[in-house]
């Protein structure tokens, strides 16, 4: 070995130190925030800051369903109430939760105490008019005149502490809020088939083992209920953010796994089959680990964090890198006793070298997207291929033992050749297959592209449905209209919640929305709160007061001594804080509608739609002219804001797309200097794609920008035998021995490549998925097109 | 339509008397005779004696029941109100508020309202979940004292008083637990629309 052999071994081994000090500090990421944009709006960072770490990330929804489909509806003493009671009493003692809420009775009881307790600071009522003589008489009045109603037999228990009524007014608000239907005591669906929980987990929604292990201990804690209750055949439904997380990471550690020792076996033992040496298998495979190595450390320092997904996506890099070192072994296995490698260098490299460039071009699009999961992917693959190009151009050739050869495919090459004369004929099915493609995307041009964001979401669309099934079972505020406010502190938003809190109870006076919700209403503002104490007033004014506002009223005015003393206690009581709610429904309500975010407190106060059987479901300009004097509230449509979203993702992908296709074009202009040289690389993928993707939307599939991303891989991969084609065509006539070489080290690069990608095509991974639909069969037929307009080689032979 | 109920009313109504002399009077037959009635109309007057107020309050309006389990309370005074319970759904308007809701969200409003309905639907079965019964007087002028059996039931009623003549009901009284308390309702039926 030469010293000038030795030095690309030198750099390649410091290289390889380097790459591996940085995948070192690789710290792996298992949330879903890979699919959240990066650049988002407030809007936007308001629902990813929810998802990540807000307390809606930490809810679970839990429905326990009886046996058969036959059961009874849900009723006292019937298996789904016995196993949700059993599973609360045993939640409850769990550290790992910090809520957990069935509907029972018995924790509405605590609950009634409490704002019993507090209700002076709580009551929308409590104005220092209400306690004028006038104000107690019409109050007093009023509580009477309740007591001839149905519950009245109840409410008389309140009228002598609470005379005024201010527990039946926060009753009163309360009750106009959404809420599950109960059924033998315990939370039912709406369809009386399920009972329901909620339970909240005490870690943080990032902290995704918690979370497992959460999910494990309601599972342990249904297993033994059903057990107990004598139902071995109950079944348990589980959503929420956190069972999606948990899913998500399990699935997509899983399939990276599995995706990625599938493809290397795969690829391995198609290599050994041609190569018959494990050598020549091990060397080939020294460029795809040098590049998924250089790719790993590449992401672990550009983005500090590795997303599971990207390891997953490792599996693809296998399938192009490997690429270069079969072209090396198979093609340069003639004169190798010559001048060895380098002769073959000398002629093929720079087709090599500008496959590299267009495959860089085409992952450029991923690199520069907005969602993190991507442009790791893109990051990911281009170092890759970099970094296994230059192994196979600098550092393999030193490694080959002297005398490498692989086994003799003189045979191979010559079926192949027999079998690319073969096709040349049926080259005329490309265009009619082309012009059916088109025609049939033409037809298909309004349902091509899938509109809806949940399409690009990693979790599965039924678990999507389950969770809003649930959801609306539970009364859980329906994600479709919200107002938000922010302030600085807990405080001030608060204060801006009640502010539009007063304008939205006006508006539901009016019939303009059904009613909502508001943190304000469980935790009013401290200043609110000392308003409201400061309108109580002394005992004796109070008992003066009360005297002369019920004479002439059917009461006996000594039976309020309790009410005094409460009033009394209640002026000297402190606020009430978040701290004083904790464990009730109320604290669970709180802390989804206060928010702490990036910057500052956020308040959402969930608006509901009046039943309208037709027509739009809110008047949004009306809502927003009557919220014009509370200038720091928007009012946000989600349903509008998520379409707009995805709009913007699916623009973003297709600028980026035909941004790569542009960079790859000009690339091959720049290189080939032909316009028709450029054509012959060109049309064979535009071919491939365009029959790909017609027979996709004919099979059903909807488009979405995951397809685009898929095309533009194909295009990366495929564009390298467009330019062996070309490279063919621009040398003129070519020996047999030599072109059987050639077409066999394609045909093998692209069975790897089919094989590994065909294994994503069949993953649960959407994003998976989508790109490996795309890329198996645009490559294969991207081969076999540019085979079949290869010049006929007959007369060379 | 409004006539086919009636007309089979009056044929039950008619043989009703019959029946019933036949056959020794108890609570299996009182339960058939109230069961044998479809729908029917009435007025209503609630007097509420209450320990903390001088005077009782009182509330009127129109009580009905449909078959096979709707029944209606409208109160017209003092304050206008509309109770409607069918199946396992309790529905309230009160002013403008209107809500829908499981019975077992107000589970006082299900024991006392719910157990005029059971009773008026002769489902003795439902009654005899909550209540035990028993009946004093004859087929003209009966009551039926209903003492809850269920600690949950208890804490909300002492015990109710339900009397009537034949098949229909024209007195409900319940009485609270403690203290005293208790309503009177007097029912008149009203003539079949």
């Amino acid at each position: 070995m030469t010293v000038t052999r030795r030095w690309p071994l030198v750099v390649w081994l410091v290289a390889l130190g380097v790459f591996a000090v940085a995948a070192g500090r690789l710290r792996l990421a298992t949330d879903l925030s890979a699919f959240l944009p990066s650049r988002p709006s407030a809007s936007e960072q308001l629902l990813i800051d929810q998802l990540r770490e807000g307390p809606a990330s930490r809810l679970i929804l839990i429905a326990v369903e009886g046996a058969t489909e036959l059961a009874p509806s849900v009723a006292e003493g019937s298996a789904p109430v016995l196993i949700s009671g059993l599973m609360a009493e045993r939640l409850r003692q769990d550290a790992g939760f910090s809520a957990v809420s069935n509907g029972a009775a018995a924790e509405r009881e605590p609950e009634r105490r409490l704002l019993f307790r507090q209700r002076y600071l709580l009551s929308p009522a409590v104005t220092p008019e209400r306690f004028t003589v006038e104000g107690l008489r019409a109050a007093v009045r009023a509580s009477i005149d309740r007591l001839a109603s149905s519950a009245g037999l109840m409410t008389k228990s309140l009228l002598p502490s609470d005379p005024t009524g201010e527990l039946l007014a926060i009753l009163d608000r309360m009750a106009a809020e959404a809420r599950p239907e109960t059924a033998g005591g315990v939370w039912v669906s709406g369809d009386r088939k399920r009972a329901l929980l909620l339970a909240q987990i005490r870690a943080a929604g990032s902290d995704t083992d918690a979370q497992a292990r959460a999910l494990a201990s309601i599972r342990a804690a249904f297993a033994d209920a059903a057990g107990q209750a004598g139902a071995a055949d109950a079944r348990l439904i589980l959503s929420g953010p956190a069972v999606f997380t948990v899913e998500a990471r399990d699935r997509i550690k899983g399939e990276a796994i599995r995706l990625s020792a599938i493809g290397t076996g795969v690829v391995a033992f198609l290599l050994l089959a041609v190569y018959r040496s494990f050598t020549a298998l091990l060397l080939g495979l020294v460029p795809v680990a040098t590049g998924a190595l250089a790719g790993i450390a590449a992401v672990s320092l550009g983005f500090g964090v590795v997303y599971g997904i990207t390891l997953g996506f490792g599996a693809t890099l296998i399938g192009e890198a490997v690429d270069y070192a079969i072209y090396l072994f198979v093609q340069a296995g003639e004169g190798r006793e010559g001048g060895g490698s380098g002769g073959w260098f000398d002629l093929y490299w720079p087709t090599i070298r500008l496959g590299v460039l267009t495959s860089v071009c085409g992952a450029l699009p991923l690199a520069l997207s907005g969602f993190p999961g991507f442009s790791q992917l893109g990051v990911y693959s281009i170092a890759g291929l970099l970094a296994a190009a230059a192994v196979t151009r600098w550092v393999l050739p030193g490694l080959l033992p002297r005398g490498f050869r692989i086994r003799d495919l003189s045979r191979a090459g010559e079926a192949l050749i027999r079998l690319a004369g073969g096709l040349r004929p049926l080259r005329w099915l490309v265009p009619l297959a082309v012009a059916l493609a088109c025609g049939s995307l033409w037809l298909h041009r309004d349902s091509l592209w899938n509109e809806q964001l949940s399409a690009l979401s990693p979790v599965p669309p039924e678990a999507q449905q389950r969770d809003a099934e649930l959801r609306a079972d539970l009364g859980a505020p329906e994600v479709g209209y919200l107002v938000v406010v922010g302030g600085q502190d807990a405080e001030s938003a608060l204060q801006a919640a009640e502010r539009v809190s007063s304008r939205l109870a006006a508006l539901a006076g009016e019939g303009v929305i059904a009613g909502f919700q508001s943190p304000s209403n469980y935790l009013p503002s401290l200043l609110t709160q000392r308003l409201r104490r400061e309108a109580l007033p002394d005992d004796g004014v109070l008992r003066e007061r009360f005297a002369a506002a019920v004479e002439g009223l059917p009461v006996h005015p000594d039976r309020f001594e309790s009410f005094f003393a409460d009033v009394k206690a209640a002026r000297g009581a402190p606020l009430l804080t978040s701290e004083d709610l904790r464990g009730t429904r109320f604290a669970l309500a709180v802390d989804s509608l206060l928010v702490r975010g990036s910057q500052g407190w956020t308040a959402l106060l969930p608006l509901r739609a009046p039943a309208v059987p037709s027509g739009p479901g809110l008047d949004a300009s009306r809502i927003r002219a009557s919220l014009s004097d509370v200038p720091e509230a928007v009012l946000l449509d989600l349903k509008a804001e998520t379409d707009g979203l995805y709009r913007g993702y699916l623009t973003e992908a297709t600028r980026l797309s035909a941004g790569g296709a542009g960079a790859i074009v000009f690339l091959l202009a720049f290189a080939l200097r032909s316009p028709w040289r450029v054509l012959r690389v060109c049309l064979p993928l535009a071919a491939a794609l365009a029959v790909v993707t017609a027979a996709l939307v004919a099979g059903g599939h909807r488009l979405t920008m995951l397809h685009l991303i898929g095309m533009m891989l194909a295009v990366a991969i495929g564009s390298n035998y467009c330019l062996f084609f070309d490279r063919l065509a621009q040398a003129g006539a070519t020996a047999p021995a030599r072109l059987g070489r050639i077409l066999v080290s394609l045909t093998l690069a692209n069975l790897a490549t089919v094989a590994v990608f065909g294994l994503l095509a069949g993953s649960s991974v959407p994003v998976l998925s989508a790109i490996g639909v795309m890329v198996a069969p645009g490559t294969f037929l991207a081969l076999v097109i540019s085979a079949m307009y290869s010049r006929p080689y007959g007369g060379a032979a | 339509m409004g006539l086919r109920p009636g007309l089979i009313g009056f044929f039950i109504l008619a043989f009703l008397p019959l029946a019933a002399r036949a056959e020794p009077w108890g609570i299996a037959q009182l339960m058939q005779a109230l069961a044998a009635r479809h729908s029917g109309r009435a007025e209503f007057v609630e007097k509420k004696y209450v320990s903390v107020l001088t005077e009782p309050v009182e509330s009127s309006g129109e009580l009905s029941f449909a078959a096979p389990d709707r029944l209606e309370k409208r109160t017209m005074r003092p304050l206008s109100e509309r109770l409607v319970l069918e199946g396992e759904r309790l529905s309230l308007e009160r002013g403008s508020e209107r809500r829908s809701v499981g019975l077992d969200e107000y589970p006082e409003i299900a024991a006392l309202v719910g157990s005029i309905r059971s009773t008026l639907m002769g489902d003795r079965a439902a009654l005899e979940k909550t209540y035990r019964l028993s009946l004093n007087g004859d087929a003209r002028r009966w009551t039926l004292l209903l003492v809850p059996s269920t600690p949950a039931a208890a804490e909300l009623v002492a015990y109710i008083h339900i009397g009537g003549s034949d098949g229909k009901i024209d007195r409900v009284e319940i009485h609270q637990p403690g203290g005293g308390d208790y309503s009177v309702m007097s029912i008149r039926e009203m003539p079949q629309r």
